[in-house]
């Protein structure tokens, strides 16, 4: 186990300072941020000057080690646009942004999970038909659209929820529908697959031979089997996520870090960027470090290798 | 018992209230104005928010010494100051106006607006504001408090419009107190205190923009008690949003979008053209521009009306040269509006010899409305009459005049940030431009009668001066070419009295924004 979490670790910080480096590069080599602070038609002296000033004129190799020694050392730097901590402000967008993804991945694996096994235990047959069908429907329309869907039908008809905003409860319902039930309609798939899978293994067919209520027998024996491979789901989905937030939050208003990060990028708002890329990298490695971990608790057959 | 208890409790607090009466303090029943935008500025001092956003918000919350009557005939008139005399041709003394209420509850002082024009804020070389002074401020010499309510501006020069300057754009007085109180200039930028009809009660990057009402507003008490200026990104959302009445008023709403908006009983549509035109400039240096016939077989290939009713449903103004009717005396009306003529162009191609070289033309995404869809539409009509013109994609964040890379022409806009020329055409295409800079556009001429558009002061010679730059910047030496006015349209609930100006500020002052 120890091996496992050293591995992990190491691997987080090679994947955080790879994206680091990536994207620290990516923003100079693709516009001046200079440029992109200052009006198109802003005067040379005055971009020199805020080239200057930001440490940009700076040779790139003595600009990124400069970055990285201030990062190691916890500052991520002022943001260009309003001159605030990047982390800051960054921080503060955060817990709007795990709340809607929180509850979309809630949505995602509950309404997700609930579909698979539905289509499973019907295979073939017109609900297995019908779900699958709407899984892949869920899943290829655009979020975009199927945000502007909702806002048209639950906003602007029906009057029920606000078209954006937030965070408040009301405002989250929208673009956590939206989130969830995209994902929703992988999971559906996957669990159908992952059930018929382990129905066809002999241990169900003797399960199944006991005098067990279908619900008893779904849940003890049939679940523990198929739910396994969700594990391995739910470290892609999150990143699914984190890039499908940005698109959601922009169309709901939702004041989050997903698009915080489009705005950041156009306007080439370095530290705000390497900030967010840091934080999603770190998040992302320990998601996939608290995947192995629950892989090792869950499958017997690793935990005793 | 103690479930029962709490509701015992609250009857009792309840009946307390009933019976004290009305408050001493009246309820504030003033409504929230929620205005959509696609964005805000960064912060809300005006020394770092230049941007067409940035006028949006800023104004509500700063005010000038004197203002343009931006909803009659563009004159001055008081606004923190009374009154305002000539001393000398460079000597300008101001009378305050008396018991003006900064955001901080201080009274507005000539000391404040001493250190509002001073070094530590604005002229000094380290101030935030330094880099605005080239643009705003070339003459003026120093600011003096003569006594509590007496300010004397000194100009390097008999400057035509330095009144008009203290109406624009860096004029605005901001509390010194304050200032001085602040941690830092970060943090001041994030809440600065001004004299304005609102203040600031927070900038949220990328989120929202909250002003509260200045119940001491020297123009009287805002009837909104919360001004929310939200960013909502899409436009749709922007749309629905007001539709389904979380917002009262959304802005920029694309002329594709007015027709939807029109057809709700709730909902009008107000605003029109702006005091921006979107331009095409030129590249004088390039090897086939370089012939001022090329540049103008593309000026006179462009149907702008088309453009203009294809792309904002007719809705926006196609000006006789790089002018706007708001400039007053200095308007030349008499000035030739744009032709659109085929053959004209075909003669000029053939006159100058042109074998159908490429020309490159460099556009934004879509940075300004309906700009990809307005560049496709020129590049036919150039086409049409055989000119080789290749669209190259730049990003705001790349070089728009870069040098290199065959450089010919491509996509701008052009703002009047007074009611004066000097503060268009010289401004964005004298030898302080990007375009000189850039070695795109020079001229000597176009350069020397600038300079007396800048200096002179007898109306007649200026307007003259100014007919001669238009005549060369627009046809004789093609620099740049208007396609049409720019327009900002806003969808608003019918419950709220309030309209635009031809200038981007938004105007929620008592006066001007009401409820139904």
């Amino acid at each position: 186990m120890t091996r496992t979490v050293l591995t992990a670790v190491a691997r987080l910080v090679i994947t955080v300072l790879l994206a680091v480096t990536f994207v620290f590069v990516i923003l100079r080599v693709s516009g001046d941020p200079a440029r992109a602070l200052l009006p198109v038609d802003a005067p040379e002296d005055q971009i020199a000057a805020v080239r200057a000033e930001w440490g940009l004129d700076k040779p790139l190799p003595e600009q990124y080690v400069t970055y990285v020694m201030k990062l190691a050392s916890g500052d991520f730097g002022l943001s260009l646009n309003d001159r605030q901590p990047a982390l800051r402000v960054v921080v503060e967008k955060i817990p709007s942004t795990l709340l809607l993804m929180g509850t979309g991945l809630v949505i995602a694996f509950t309404v997700g999970s609930a579909l698979g096994l539905l289509a499973a235990s019907y295979r073939g047959r017109a609900p297995d038909r019908l779900i699958m069908s709407l899984a892949i429907f869920v899943h290829s329309i655009p979020s975009f659209l199927f945000g502007i869907l909702l806002i048209l039908l639950f906003a602007v008809a029906l009057r029920l929820l606000p078209s954006g905003g937030g965070p408040s409860l009301l405002h989250l319902l929208m673009p956590a529908a939206v989130i969830g039930l995209s994902q929703a309609g992988v999971v559906a798939r996957f669990v159908r697959s992952s059930t018929l899978e382990v129905l066809a293994q002999p241990y169900i067919t003797v399960a199944s031979l006991k005098p067990l209520p279908r619900w008893y027998f779904i849940r003890a024996h049939v679940l523990p089997g198929s739910a396994l491979p969700l594990l391995t789901l739910f470290g892609f989905s999150l990143g699914g996520i984190i890039a499908g937030a940005a698109i959601v939050e922009s169309v709901f208003a939702w004041p989050g870090v997903g698009r915080f990060l489009v705005f950041s990028v156009a306007r080439r708002d370095v530290a705000v960027v390497q900030t967010i890329v840091v934080l999603v990298a770190t998040m992302m490695a320990f998601a996939n470090l608290a995947t192995d971990l629950l892989y090792a608790i869950f499958d017997p057959r690793l935990r005793t290798s | 018992m103690k479930l029962l208890r709490a509701p015992a409790l609250a009857g009792a607090f309840v009946a307390c209230l009933v019976l004290a009466g009305p408050s001493s303090h009246a309820q504030d029943n003033r409504p929230t104005l929620r205005i959509a935008v696609q964005a805000n500025p960064p912060t809300a001092e005006p020394l770092d928010a230049e941007s067409n956003v940035g006028y949006r918000t800023n104004y509500s919350i700063h005010d000038t010494l004197l203002q343009f009557d931006y909803a009659g005939d563009f004159q001055l008139k008081p606004h923190l100051a009374e009154s305002w005399n000539w001393k000398s041709p460079t000597e300008l003394e101001v009378k305050l106006r008396q018991g003006v209420k900064f955001h901080d509850g201080n009274e507005m002082t000539s000391e404040d607006v001493v250190f509002s024009f001073g070094p530590e804020r604005l002229t000094g070389q380290k101030a935030p504001g330094f880099p605005m002074v080239r643009r705003y401020w070339v003459s003026l010499d120093k600011v003096e408090a003569v006594d509590r309510y007496t300010v004397r501006f000194t100009s390097k020069y008999q400057d035509p419009i330095f009144e008009q300057r203290l109406a624009a754009w860096t004029a605005q007085i901001i509390s010194k107190a304050a200032y001085l109180k602040a941690p830092d200039y970060n943090a001041w930028r994030l809440k600065p205190i001004g004299a304005g009809p609102y203040k600031v009660d927070r900038v949220v990057a990328n989120d929202a923009i909250v002003l509260t009402a200045h119940d001491d507003y020297w123009g009287g008490k805002p009837n909104a008690k919360t001004v929310l200026f939200k960013v909502v990104p899409e436009v749709s959302a922007r749309v629905a949003g007001l539709l389904a009445g979380d917002y009262d008023i959304s802005s920029d709403i694309p002329p594709d979008q007015l027709k939807v908006l029109e057809s709700n009983k709730d909902i009008k549509i107000v605003g029109g053209p702006v005091n921006n035109h979107r331009v095409i400039w030129f590249d004088k240096t390039h090897p086939v521009l370089k012939d001022p016939r090329i540049r103008q077989a593309m000026i006179v290939s462009i149907d702008r009306q088309a453009i203009v009713d294809a792309m904002w449903d007719g809705r926006t103004k196609i000006p006789n040269g790089l002018q706007y009717d708001f400039y007053g005396k200095m308007y030349l009306q008499d000035f030739p509006k744009y032709r659109f003529d085929p053959e004209e162009a075909k003669k000029l191609l053939k006159e100058a010899g042109y074998k159908g070289e490429e020309i490159t033309f460099r556009s934004f995404n879509n940075y300004y409305t309906a700009e990809l869809a307005t560049t496709q539409a020129m590049v036919a009509m150039w086409q049409s009459v055989g000119l080789n013109v290749r669209i190259v994609m730049v990003e705001p964040g790349g070089a728009l005049f870069a040098p290199g890379d065959g450089r010919a022409a491509g996509n701008w806009s052009n703002s009047a940030l007074l009611p004066d020329p000097l503060f268009s055409l010289w401004s964005q295409h004298g030898p302080a431009s990007v375009q000189k800079a850039q070695g795109a556009w020079e001229n000597e001429e176009f350069y020397k009668q600038g300079e007396v558009l800048e200096r002179a002061t007898d109306p007649q010679t200026r307007r003259e001066a100014f007919r001669r730059m238009l005549q060369i910047n627009e046809w004789d030496d093609p620099g740049v070419s208007s396609l049409h006015q720019n327009a900002v349209f806003y969808g608003i609930r019918k419950n709220v009295d309030w309209a635009p100006y031809i200038f981007l500020y938004m105007d929620l002052g008592p006066a001007r924004l009401k409820f139904k």
